[in-house]
């Protein structure tokens, strides 16, 4: 009696002790991980990226305990500001988050040691299901460390009705577009037509230099220090071309994304992100706020006459910062549910870029568009894939800080410029000048 | 219910029983400690507990939203006044009145131009989403919808992050938005349709009498034209010097910047409050409210229509298709003008209220064993140790190991050691009397009368054996007369017979011969 007692008195004290004290799994529905994210998917109140967010949170997410919680929306260049200041901890600093979307560069900048690589949370038949290319142009060094969710390009969007009457008048057509020659060509007809319009607005001129530069032949003109080699004969004769242009007032570099200037009828087109269709209205308002439907129509970029074609490849990707085994599980989790086939094509179709998984790039032929110019974007989208070469876009440290030093003096100038060029100055010295000025940016 | 054996067989070990009671005891205390911590009132069962702190939770948010609310309405009235003395400033300057602005490129963005600076400090020194001067005039009258169309400057924050000061243009001169660096809004317009600001016509009917702090009005959640973000509007109307209402002007609230700005620390991990204009008491309308949840966490918003049931005494139900909730609700009135009653909601999900409820339980229960088993424990160890030298003692009695070196534990077993010493030595003393006695005794005796004697004893009758017995246990005759009930007489017959049998001639011989004979046999006749 006195001994069973003993016993049973210490199995329920061992018991007692032992509760709460049982080996759990990474993940856990009754205890939830919260991974912090920081994305670029609609900074302007509508977030198609948060809608897919609640989704995952409510169905996925609450099924393995994993909660994602948006802490901060903004565009890539402030994001990958922003991860430094938090890595260093700077006072005021918000606090770095677990998942994040941001330009290889960034994700160099914070060190691969610092962050996941997907490559352990991934097959090789996993990853074989993603764009080989989407793929390659997340890996910095060895490591994949940032995830294809999405990528854009640049494309040529064209305000419609207006385009309409132009075409009309001067019997310019979508496809005399297709060529840079024949752009050109366009834009000085419509600066004439218009009594003295701009034709485009360039988002990222450069890289349009640079692509048009490459089909022509020019190799590796990017110096050790991540900006130009201005004595490349071949990528200044590209620049020259823009450049002259650009001093005609024919085109223009945008005031910051260009679809803002073709909504208030100052251009007739934007060449800029595939993303930014999410942010054209679907009205061009003018100065004494009569308005006309945009009608939107969106070209592949124009290439150099019979030359190679080259398309940027372009967007940022998922990044895990590495903290816990669990929260890696759980970051893996996540990207893998909001990359798959058909969640991928309905997020990209909303936002404007290209799907990263193979087999939405197959459905996109078959996908109901929820209006003509995602249509019409999406069409272009598969030709260009189709007929183009994609380059990644260069990912140098502080290139992008000497890009936006560059685009602030050609807006700064763009204007007297063209001024000047209507005054009898000659076009070609002009752009000789915004060549110097470009030359000058170290 | 079995009572335990322990405590109804009558005969048990010391220590069984001295367990039992020490157990009884414990559980005595137990259930005392419990009544009185009722009946002060020191025990809440969880709903009390997750009441006590959703009401205090509840006190926060709603200090928050007033406290909010009246720093907007403060604001707001500034802002009225700041607009209503630019345009009088520049009607003066340029000797127009309102009229003149209609169609007036020139005049409307000159006043753009100061409007924008004007908001542009506003909507940074507020804790909004947007700011707005909306004048009741058009840049083009011509227009279809001309009535409608409000000209003015709607500037937004880009990002809810206040430390990002970057602005958009969302109604306004896209021209001069971007000479201060103010971006279009990917939904601009250059005016605003009144038929899509809810209640323009009523925030601009106010009557010029009532003092401007009073018209301040606060807008159902609605969502923005042209985007899917939920907004409320707060406005006042813009009075002239004229007395002419030239407009309205007023922040803008987004869901998002609410959510920001009335996170809560709480203890509950997923705290959701609502913030909603006062309807169906009966229903939590998601498309109508605001929600906000735990500062740097998650909530769960609900993404339908919640209907409200009493839960408890203190807290209501709220039930969805998909998600329930568990929460205390709040009428409150803000600031001072119409449209002011509002509801707010502080509330968790089910599910962490059901988890929180069987957490306490298994505390209280793990509690209640872990005190059991101690208390069983302690009962055990304690009554053991109290008992065995006592058992210990009893063992040295049994074994009659007793003497002067023994001790124990307790001064009484030493006592009853002592006292049983004494008594043994006292009974020692007496059997060696006996002995001497007998001894002495045993020479004044005839050994043939002796042996006469003890053959004798085996001839008595049954009643001569008895009154043998009676005399041997001290009795006299005429004690033995009333055990007995027998006469005098007969008592002496027998006596006769006995000494006769025995071989005895007296009382006194008799005796003596006896009690020789119970020495020798151990006591027994």
């Amino acid at each position: 009696m006195k001994k069973s007692l003993s016993i049973i008195l210490s199995i329920m004290f061992v018991i007692l002790c032992m509760a709460g004290c049982t080996t759990k799994s990474e993940l856990h529905a009754d205890e939830p991980v919260t991974l912090t994210m920081w994305h670029v998917y609609g900074e302007q109140a509508d977030s198609p990226m948060n809608r897919l967010i609640d989704e995952f949170n409510k169905t996925i997410g609450k099924e393995k305990g994993i909660v994602i919680d948006v802490t901060m929306m903004s565009n890539s260049s402030q994001i990958g500001g922003k991860l430094l200041e938090a890595q260093a901890d700077l006072p005021g600093a918000p606090e770095m988050p677990d998942l994040f979307f941001c330009h290889s560069n960034n994700a160099d900048a914070l060190g691969t040691e610092n962050l996941i690589n997907w490559h352990d949370y991934f097959s090789d038949e996993e990853l074989n299901k993603y764009v080989p290319e989407f793929v390659k142009d997340g890996m910095v060094g060895e490591t994949l460390s940032v995830f294809p969710v999405s990528k854009s390009t640049h494309l040529l969007f064209v305000s419609g009705g207006q385009f309409e009457r132009f075409s009309a008048a001067t019997g310019v057509t979508y496809e005399s577009l297709l060529t840079w020659e024949g752009f050109f060509d366009a834009a000085e007809k419509y600066y004439e037509w218009s009594g003295g319009k701009s034709f485009c607005a360039f988002d990222y001129l450069i890289r349009s230099v640079e692509l048009n530069a490459i089909s022509k032949g020019a190799e590796d003109f990017y110096t050790a220090d991540g900006w130009y080699d201005f004595e490349n004969e071949i990528f200044k004769s590209s620049w020259m071309e823009f450049a002259e242009s650009l001093a005609k007032g024919h085109i223009v570099v945008s005031d910051l994304y260009s679809n803002t200037q073709v909504m208030t009828g100052d251009v007739i087109s934007g060449m800029g992100s595939s993303a930014s269709i999410l942010y054209y209205n679907d009205t061009v308002t003018y100065a004494d706020n009569s308005q006309e439907p945009i009608k939107l129509k969106v070209l592949p970029a124009p290439q150099p006459e019979n030359e190679k074609q080259f398309v940027t490849q372009a967007g940022v990707g998922l990044c895990a910062y590495k903290t816990t085994t669990q929260k890696a599980e759980a970051a893996a989790v996540f990207a893998k549910w909001l990359t798959e086939s058909d969640r991928n094509l309905s997020f990209v179709t909303e936002t404007g870029y290209m799907p990263v998984n193979n087999d939405s790039f197959d459905k996109i032929e078959n996908y109901t568009f929820k209006n003509e110019a995602y249509k019409s974007l999406y069409e272009t989208l598969v030709t260009v894939r189709k007929n183009c070469i994609a380059k990644s876009e260069p990912s140098y440290p502080n290139y992008y800080d000497k890009v936006t030093a560059l685009y602030n003096n050609l807006r700064a100038m763009q204007n007297e410029l063209k001024n000047r060029y209507a005054s009898g100055e000659d076009a070609i010295t002009l752009a000789e000048e915004t060549w110097n000025v470009f030359c000058a940016i170290k | 219910m079995r009572v335990p054996s322990i405590f109804t067989q009558k005969k048990q070990t010391m220590r069984r029983k001295l367990f039992g009671y020490m157990l009884v005891l414990v559980l005595i205390l137990f259930v005392v400690i419990f009544i009185g911590m009722l009946l002060l009132g020191q025990y809440s069962s969880t709903k009390d507990k997750i009441s006590d702190i959703l009401s205090l939770q509840m006190e926060v948010f709603e200090r928050e939203i007033v406290a909010h609310q009246d720093n907007l309405a403060m604001r707001n009235v500034q802002l009225s006044k700041d607009a209503s003395l630019i345009m009088h400033s520049y009607f003066t300057k340029e000797r127009i009145t309102f009229d003149d602005l209609a169609n007036s490129q020139l005049h409307i963005n000159s006043l753009q131009s100061s409007f924008i600076d004007l908001l542009s400090r506003e909507i940074l020194q507020t804790e909004c989403s947007g700011a707005f001067i909306l004048l009741n005039t058009t840049v083009n009258t011509s227009l279809e919808n001309a009535d409608n169309s409000k000209t003015g400057i709607y500037i937004q924050r880009n990002s809810v992050n206040l430390a990002d000061d970057t602005l958009l243009l969302y109604r306004g001169n896209a021209k001069l938005g971007k000479e201060n660096e103010i971006m279009p809004h990917r939904k601009w317009q250059m005016e605003f349709d009144s038929n899509k600001f809810p209640d323009y016509d009523k925030i601009t009917e106010s009557d010029s009498s009532v003092a401007l702090e009073k018209t301040f009005y606060v807008t159902n959640i609605v969502t923005l034209p042209g985007t899917s973000e939920k907004v409320m509007l707060v406005a006042i109307p813009i009075r002239g010097h004229d007395d002419i209402i030239y407009g309205i002007c007023g922040f803008e609230i987004s869901a998002n910047t609410f959510k920001m700005n009335h996170s809560q620390p709480s203890t509950f991990e997923h705290l959701v409050c609502v913030f909603s204009k006062k309807q169906d008491e009966n229903i939590v309308d998601y498309k109508t409210s605001f929600t906000s949840g735990i500062t740097n966490g998650y909530h769960l918003a609900p993404s339908e229509n919640l209907s409200v049931s009493r839960f408890s005494k203190t807290l209501s139900l709220f039930s969805g298709d998909e998600e329930s909730y568990v929460g205390i609700t709040r009428d409150i009135q803000i600031c001072c003008g119409d449209n002011a009653d509002h509801t707010l909601t502080v509330m968790i999900p089910k599910y962490d209220y059901t988890k929180i409820f069987v957490k306490n339980v298994i505390q209280i229960v793990f509690f209640i064993l872990l005190l059991l088993f101690f208390a069983i424990s302690c009962c055990g160890y304690f009554s053991k140790r109290y008992i065995s030298p006592i058992i210990r003692g009893l063992d040295r009695i049994k074994k009659s190991e007793l003497g002067e070196s023994e001790s124990s534990t307790y001064l009484e077993i030493e006592d009853l050691f002592v006292y049983l010493g004494e008594k043994e030595k006292e009974f020692s003393a007496i059997q060696a009397k006996v002995d001497k006695l007998a001894y002495s005794r045993k020479n004044e005796i005839d050994p043939n009368d002796y042996e006469y004697f003890k053959m004798g004893i085996k001839t008595l009758t049954k009643q001569e054996r008895t009154i043998f017995e009676l005399y041997l246990s001290g009795k006299s005759a005429p004690e033995i007369l009333e055990i007995t009930g027998i006469k005098e007489r007969t008592l002496k017959f027998h006596n006769g017979n006995i000494y006769e049998k025995l071989g005895v001639h007296s009382r006194k011989q008799m005796l003596r011969y006896a009690m020789f004979y119970q020495n020798e046999n151990g006591g027994i006749i």
